[in-house]
């Protein structure tokens, strides 16, 4: 089931490039950080699944209020001239990859306690 | 942020899954949004110093380009009498550079009028007696006809517009700087039968008869126009500029 959100990643890339939809070239700034932020909230959730302490409705709360916060801060950074993107940049990036480092770790543990069932 | 609360069972793996399809859908879509605007125009691969220098480069154009803008919208206001696209707009506009210039004489005119031949009845000499024609006497008929429903005046084919003057300078005939000479045709266009009145009522016709000169009067209404040139100089004003606040 861990391919469930890689299926849905693909489904709504597709979806997207269907459509073909595009913002004003002054937004991609902030969808950019906000795709990465979503991401990061992703792999959180998958990670939370894994460790079994999966809440729908904080990672739906999460989802949407790290999204709208990172496009929020990069903003504001427009606004005040510094590349406070760079900062939601660094935290979500940092942040992505200890999640993944831990849902690695997490089915390599996975593998090697519990032989794979047929 | 994301993690947190408890939950075990079918039903919450379930929705553990439900949700992150949907937020993987939703981020997806999000990326391929994405991708699909920062594909649109040409990425330039250069390094930030050099996107920044273009940024302030591209802003100073923008400033540029906004102030033009807004000189335009206020030209736009201006002839924004009535709601419509911008192509009945430019037509608009052309239709009336065109109007102004065939008011100001800048384009050639035909149309109903006359046609005035001033030329020597060919009488002998006489002593003591003045035949010249003065710039004055051509300023009168001109007047005259200007003053009696005329809207183009041409005369020897110089086109007569607002700042046109017509003088002698040592004794050859000028309009404009062009010189001519007898026989003066004068042609006009506008009200013929006006303007035969005020020749035929004005003593100025016998005032050319008394120097034996004759004003032969062609009159032009159907089918046949009197065709006017248009004004070929430049026009050109050194001195008299445009009143800013009274408005155009």
């Amino acid at each position: 089931m861990i391919w469930l959100p890689i299926v849905g990643l693909v489904l709504g890339v597709l979806l997207g490039l269907a459509f073909n939809v595009t913002i004003p070239p002054q937004y991609s700034s902030y969808l950019s950080i906000a795709v990465l932020a979503a991401l990061d909230t992703v792999f959180g959730g998958i990670r939370a699944g894994l460790e079994g302490h999966f809440d729908s409705r904080v990672f739906i709360s999460g989802f949407f209020f790290n999204t709208l916060v990172a496009a929020f801060l990069a903003f504001i950074g427009v606004q005040l001239g510094v590349d406070l993107y760079l900062a939601a940049v660094f935290a979500f990036g940092v942040r992505l990859f200890q999640n993944i480092a831990a849902i690695r770790r997490i089915l390599m543990n996975r593998r090697r306690s519990v032989p794979p069932s047929p | 942020m994301t993690t947190g609360g408890s939950g075990s069972g079918a039903s919450s793996g379930r929705t553990l899954y439900l949700v992150l399809f949907g937020a993987s859908v939703l981020v997806g879509f999000m990326a391929a949004v994405q991708i699909a605007t920062v594909r649109q125009p040409a990425v330039s691969h250069g390094d930030i110093v050099e996107l920044r220098s273009e940024l302030y480069q591209q802003q100073a154009k923008q400033q540029s380009l906004l102030k033009t803008l807004a000189d335009l919208q206020n030209q736009l206001e201006k002839y924004q009498a009535t709601s419509g696209n911008k192509e009945d707009m430019a037509r608009a506009l052309i239709q009336e550079v065109q109007e102004a210039r065939r008011q100001a004489g800048l384009e050639p005119v035909s149309g109903p009028g006359i046609i005035l031949t001033i030329r020597d009845m060919g009488l002998p000499p006489a002593d003591g007696q003045d035949r010249h024609v003065y710039d004055w006497m051509l300023q009168m008929i001109v007047n005259l006809l200007y003053g009696n429903g005329a809207e183009a005046v041409a005369v020897n084919g110089q086109r007569l517009i607002t700042t046109s003057f017509i003088r002698e300078v040592n004794g050859i005939m000028q309009v404009d700087t062009h010189p001519v000479s007898m026989p003066y045709v004068i042609a006009a266009v506008g009200d013929v039968d006006r303007m035969k009145a005020a020749l035929t009522i004005n003593p100025i016709v016998q005032d050319y008869r008394q120097i034996g000169k004759e004003i032969i009067i062609e009159e032009r209404k159907d089918g046949r126009w009197v065709e006017i040139p248009a004004f070929h100089d430049p026009v050109e004003f050194r001195f008299a500029k445009k009143e800013v606040s009274g408005g155009t």
